[in-house]
């Protein structure tokens, strides 16, 4: 890791470790998102998919959305949120069928547009990837409350830490829950099951 | 009657110890671009005396370590466990979200239905080899 990567590393995570501070209480188990109290953070963002197109999460209006933050090389805590995710979409059953997954890299430096393509290729559930400039991906785990710092491990394979709740946004691009990354898939699907049955 | 209880203490001697064993093993995919994996298995130990974990090998990967995974300020991090403790008569399990082999630098990669071999090095000098099948990436199980 150069001695920059490493400074701007320090200072991501200094920035948005003051950023948690300011986090709202850990999410509850949750019944259903109408139930809950609406989360007064996220909103929009705009970032490059990995068909290196534009994507703007107003692209999706109209489409609830599972989000989480992470990265390519994450060894287990990235496939398993995918997992969980990808159960309660199948809970759910055809309804589920305009939900959309977003999966943003917290890693812009490893997880290239092309990377991130054969990653989402990899999961039998369609997935979204989404990457960015350091900054683009700075406003967004700010704006969500999400935070990341980069861990030293002296070869090419460096493990990042970051959040890991799994976000649920509703059809009008706003944050509704959020949710550990490996909460009960049953509990995921009553969320968005809520979510769904709201007028389109 | 002493020649009878030699028989059976030879018996015994022949028979099977109790010993330590690796169930259920598996691996993640890795592809070209992404040459990290983790592992999982249940280690069980049939021993009277605690047992730890040291060292893991993996076949086609330069490095692997054992990862705990713990709450910090509202987030998950990884944790790296020199030793993984086993109990007498007792086990210990990988799984998916806690904790799990991390295995980095992946020279070749695991394709699904392959099978890597893993070979794991105990605090009492025996080691074990298990053959651990490659699953896909958004697996949560060996089957």
């Amino acid at each position: 890791m150069t001695r920059r990567f490493a400074a701007l590393a320090c200072g991501v995570g200094i920035l948005l470790g003051l950023t948690a501070c300011r986090q709202e209480a850990a999410p509850a188990p949750a019944a259903a998102a109408a139930a809950q109290p609406r989360p007064s953070f996220g909103g929009d963002f705009t970032l490059t998919n990995q068909d290196n197109q534009p994507f703007r999460l107003q692209d999706i209006r109209g489409r609830p959305a599972f989000l989480f933050f992470g990265y390519t090389s994450c060894p287990d805590m990235c496939p398993v949120t995918m997992s969980r995710i990808s159960t309660a979409l199948r809970r759910v059953g055809p309804a589920a069928a305009p939900v959309v997954t977003l999966f943003v890299s917290v890693d812009p430096r490893r997880d290239t547009p092309a990377v991130l393509k054969e990653y989402v290729g990899s999961f039998s559930t369609p997935l979204i990837g989404l990457t960015g400039s350091e900054d683009e991906i700075r406003r967004v785990t700010t704006a969500y409350h999400a935070s990341y710092d980069f861990v030293a491990s002296g070869t090419p394979n460096y493990l990042i830490n970051h959040t890991s709740a799994i976000f649920l946004i509703d059809r009008e691009g706003r944050l509704r829950q959020y949710f550990k990354f490996d909460e009960n898939p049953d509990t995921l699907a009553a969320a968005l099951g809520a979510v769904l049955n709201e007028s389109k | 009657m002493t020649s009878v209880a030699a028989c059976l203490a030879l018996l015994l001697a022949l028979l099977p110890q109790p010993s330590l064993e690796i169930h259920d093993a598996w691996v993640r995919q890795t592809s070209a671009t992404r040459t990290v994996s983790s592992g999982y298995f249940r280690i069980e130990n049939r021993t009277a005396a605690p047992v730890a974990l040291v060292r893991v090998v993996v076949d086609g990967a330069r490095n692997a370590e054992v990862h705990a995974v713990v709450e910090d300020n509202g987030r998950t991090i990884m944790k790296p466990l020199a030793r993984l403790s086993v109990p007498a008569r007792g086990s210990v399990t990988l799984a998916p979200g806690g904790t799990h082999l991390m295995v980095t630098d992946v020279t070749r990669p695991f394709r699904v239905g392959s099978q890597v071999r893993l070979t794991l090095t105990f605090d009492n000098h025996q080691t074990r080899t298990v053959q651990a099948i490659v699953r896909p990436l958004d697996a949560v199980s060996v089957k």
